[in-house]
């Protein structure tokens, strides 16, 4: 179909939990798309990683005639090294308090599961955006 | 429940470091957005080259559930700047984006409407993950001139079906219709439409360059540069009439390139930017 892109919508949302209120609400209601068709297909593509009770970013087209179409990516670096390091949140002041650690191989892991959506092409360039992301959040690397 | 919403802007790298603070302190949700005047135009499906370079600030719109705002501020890096809290109105979310979608009257013979407020009659598109709600010129102008030739043809192509609309309304007036998308959803939402409106019409997702027969009429809601690329293949696959929609009036004369010399033009509509064509195969 000609279809014509009106907008973009970037939102993160926990896996599997869309639902009709906030945020999704707000942001597609202001679109008039189907709201309750996307709650239902996110959480259908997602229901994998809401056990690890990931964030998941989403980027919803909206078309000419209120259609929509939309991608999910790969959870954030930040969420993803918490979680890695088992803890809650990063550290408002990373140069001065360190709040965990991760290990130089779960970096590496991050950076594969990354790669399709970071701007890089290769898992060195993926590896040191982690790191740099790990030293902003307050988590040493090890090795 | 009390929904509130926070908007601070942040410098672009920050992005996913400040959502996960937001989730820490308790965000159902964020959204990444620009400030005032910054957001670049969407990129089309027709757009060749790189992207204009992207603000270096963003905008974070974060939601809470009763929060603590002193609280969720103070846990913001000192980049973050101009941190603002509003309610969120209280909104049935369910039905709210359903507003402004009424039914559109095609010809005598049909009426497009969502399923919530159609009169009898009509066909049944519900608003998704399809394009193709009736809302749009292009498929207007398709269905429209589709009407005149119904009669003559047996059998129907829709290439790039989105919703199934126009397969559909070709199966409503007796036709042997078949839709394909390069898009499964796509193909899900027709198919789903189909059943909706009680019709046999069929959907796949099978690549235009793999089809095979000929189809009386051959419907392509496509934008005029896949229009142009595909045109060898949309000749093969057509019988007696083609219907080209989707063309941007200053891309009319790709089509018409492409086109023209294989078949007669019989009608050309235009509806603000949007231009739709009805060839038939010329008589020996």
């Amino acid at each position: 179909m000609a279809k014509k892109v009106v907008n973009q919508i970037k939102l993160q949302i926990p896996a599997g939990q869309a639902r009709p209120a906030p945020p999704v609400g707000p942001a597609l209601g202001q679109a008039g798309v189907n709201i309750k068709q996307f709650c239902d297909e996110f959480n259908n593509r997602t229901k994998e990683q809401a056990k690890d009770g990931m964030v998941i970013p989403v980027v919803i087209t909206v078309f000419n005639d209120r259609s929509f179409t939309f991608i999910t990516k790969t959870p954030p670096v930040a969420g993803l090294l918490l979680k890695a390091a088992g803890i809650q949140k990063g550290s408002g002041e990373p140069n001065l308090n360190k709040v965990g650690t991760v290990t130089m191989a779960q970096v590496e892991e991050i950076a594969r599961i990354k790669l399709p959506d970071l701007n890089c092409t290769n898992l060195e360039s993926a590896v040191n955006q982690v790191v740099g992301t790990a030293l902003s959040s307050g988590i040493i690397v090890e090795g | 429940m009390s929904w509130r919403e926070l908007r601070v802007t942040i410098p672009s790298g920050l992005v996913e470091s400040v959502a996960t603070l937001l989730f820490a302190q308790g965000a159902a949700g964020v959204q990444e957005d620009f400030l005032p005047g910054q957001a670049p135009p969407p990129r089309q499906p027709w757009d060749t080259g790189s992207p204009p370079p992207l603000p270096r600030q963003r905008v974070l719109v974060a939601w809470f559930e009763d929060p603590d705002p002193a609280l969720v501020v103070r846990c913001l890096p000192k980049q973050a700047t101009d941190p603002r809290w509003t309610e969120v109105p209280e909104v049935d979310w369910e039905t709210s984006w359903q507003q402004g979608f009424e039914p559109i009257t095609i010809s005598e013979q049909l009426t497009v409407s969502p399923p919530w407020c159609a009169p009898a009659g009509a066909l049944l598109i519900e608003p998704g993950q399809g394009f193709g709600t009736g809302l749009h010129p292009s498929t207007q102008g398709a269905l429209r001139l589709m009407e005149p030739v119904y009669a003559a043809c047996s059998t129907c192509l829709d290439l790039g079906c989105g919703s199934g609309i126009l397969a559909l309304a070709a199966a409503r007036r007796g036709l042997r219709a078949h839709g394909v998308d390069v898009e499964e959803s796509a193909v899900v939402e027709a198919r789903r439409h189909a059943s909706l409106n009680g019709l046999s019409a069929t959907f796949d997702t099978t690549p235009i360059l793999e089809l095979e027969d000929r189809w009386d009429l051959v419907a392509a809601n496509l934008h005029a540069e896949l229009l142009a690329r595909l045109a060898p293949s949309i000749l093969e696959r057509t019988g007696a009439y083609l219907i080209c929609a989707g063309i941007l009036a200053d891309r009319e004369p790709l089509v018409r390139e492409a086109l023209d010399a294989h078949l007669s033009l019989e009608q050309s509509l235009r509806d603000g930017e949007w231009v739709a064509l009805r060839y038939a195969r010329r008589t020996p």
